[in-house]
């Protein structure tokens, strides 16, 4: 029982140390992973006319990129690019928790989705 | 107490914390509007019979999806944070000098807005922190016994671009104005027209007491804010009401409970508050010497980027002096003075019988 106690007055003085990103992570280590029949480059996240590019890599088919880390932690909306197509292809809105995330570009031509691991 | 139960406080303490997130739009927004609340502090700190003033808080919250900031790429976690602090100090401040004419000076400065990382000194300014600083510095002069103070000084904001103001202040008795300009520019006027009697600063203990305490806050000709407040019984219950005259509207209501008039010790406030899209909400919050639990509170959506359906948890501190009496800002009446101990005889267990 005691140890229950110290332990929460143990995270309660983390709290209010302002030291939570001790424990939370507050960037994410990405790693993306190309499982499409097409090459595909610049993972971005977009706002309305507007993008960012978060992995820039060109990955061939079945390639994997290099681990980039960024300080997007939250929910936003990505898209790829894929080779010898003019627009990029929206992938959806997805969540990065923080910490180290493989993502996983899945599908076929131009019907693509991203798995987080 | 059982684990289960720890896991229940933390279920209540942080239900419903996604109802809200600030974007930068309202973090820029609020600088003007806490330059202003920042003076009006400095103006019921700075009174004529008072000594000295000290108030500091910290909002902290502890989980970084609680305020993550909505912008066009999406939510990003992280923390809103806001950190003050506010002195006055005269000469006199310990209240043993002389009762004529006392100098002070005041700094009342305050950090706040949207940070990827939590911190209490250095922020990590990620790539969508946004970090406001509002400084307000000042001299002022007063004679206690002919209850009047000038006072004078600049004010610093900084949010999108920086700029300085500056402000005078003039109280006399019941009444103060506090005019504060950019350039030569009149940014607003606030006019206090204290009429509750309050023994603190000398008045007898009359139905003055239920006199209302009216404060005009002039922005411009067509944008004119009201506030009372209103003793109901005994100085400890007090209406609280905010209304725009120009365009006419409601801001807040508020009931308030001190269950000692000098508001030191503890605060209990029930509040309803107008939102933008004019649905009206209802909150509450309670009040200790270090620590302050509010949640919907108008003043947190008025002070803390509009924010609604979270807990704020504020570590913070506000006193003042007069004499050898302390209070908090606005209070009637001093804090009761420390209880006298009767002294004990010191049992002497070394006593010797033979002697």
């Amino acid at each position: 029982m005691k140890s229950v106690k110290f332990l929460f007055l143990l995270l309660l003085g983390a709290f209010f140390s302002s030291c939570t990103h001790w424990l939370i992570d507050t960037e994410t280590r990405i790693q993306v992973k190309n499982s499409t029949n097409r090459d595909i480059y610049e993972l971005s996240v977009i706002s309305p006319g507007k993008r960012i590019v978060l992995v820039p890599d060109t990955l061939k088919v079945d390639e994997s990129s290099n681990v980039h880390v960024i300080s997007w932690v939250g929910k936003f909306k990505f898209a790829i690019f894929v080779k010898n197509l003019p627009d990029s292809v929206y992938l959806g809105e997805y969540e990065l928790k923080g910490g180290s995330i493989k993502a996983e570009i899945k599908g076929e031509d131009m019907a693509l989705k991203m798995v987080l691991k | 107490m059982r684990v289960e139960n720890y896991s229940f406080v933390f279920a209540v303490f942080f239900a419903n914390v996604f109802a809200w997130n600030p974007t930068p739009q309202v973090i820029e927004e609020q600088v003007p509007q806490t330059a202003f609340a920042q003076l009006l502090d400095f103006q019921n700190a700075a009174r004529p019979e008072y000594n000295a003033y000290l108030s500091a808080g910290i909002i902290y919250l502890p989980l970084p999806s609680q305020s993550a900031l909505l912008t066009e790429w999406g939510t990003h976690n992280g923390f809103a944070f806001r950190q003050r602090i506010g002195i006055w100090l005269t000469d006199n401040f310990d209240g043993k000098g002389s009762k004529g004419i006392t100098f002070g000076l005041g700094w009342f400065g305050e950090r706040q807005g949207w940070d990827n990382e939590d911190f209490l000194f250095v922020p990590n300014r990620g790539n969508f922190s946004q970090i406001n600083q509002i400084h307000s510095w000042g001299l002022t002069i007063a004679d206690s016994s002919k209850h009047w103070l000038f006072g004078g000084g600049l004010q610093y904001l900084n949010a999108k671009d920086e700029s300085f103001r500056w402000w005078l202040l003039g109280t006399w008795s019941r009444f103060s104005i506090m005019p504060n300009f950019h350039k030569g520019d009149l940014q607003f006027i606030n006019a206090q027209l204290f009429l509750q009697a309050r023994e603190l600063l000398g008045n007898e203990n009359s139905w003055q007491n239920y006199l209302p305490d009216l404060e005009f806050s002039f922005y411009t000709k067509d944008s004119v804010k009201i506030f009372v407040s209103q003793n109901i019984f005994k100085q400890k219950y007090y209406l609280e009401g905010a209304f725009w005259a120009r365009p006419q509207d409601f801001a807040y209501a508020a009931l308030k409970f001190y269950p000692d008039p000098s508001r030191l010790l503890l605060a209990l406030e029930a509040t309803a508050t107008k939102k933008d899209n004019d649905d009206i909400y209802f909150g509450g919050g309670i009040t200790l010497p270090f620590l302050r639990v509010a949640y919907n509170h108008a003043d947190d959506y008025e002070s803390f980027f509009k924010s609604r359906g979270i807990w704020i948890v504020e570590i913070r501190l506000a006193i003042g002096s007069s004499g050898d009496s302390f209070f908090a800002l606005k209070a009637p009446k001093a804090a009761p003075k420390e209880v006298k101990r009767i002294p004990m005889k010191k049992a002497n267990f070394n006593s010797n019988n033979g002697e």
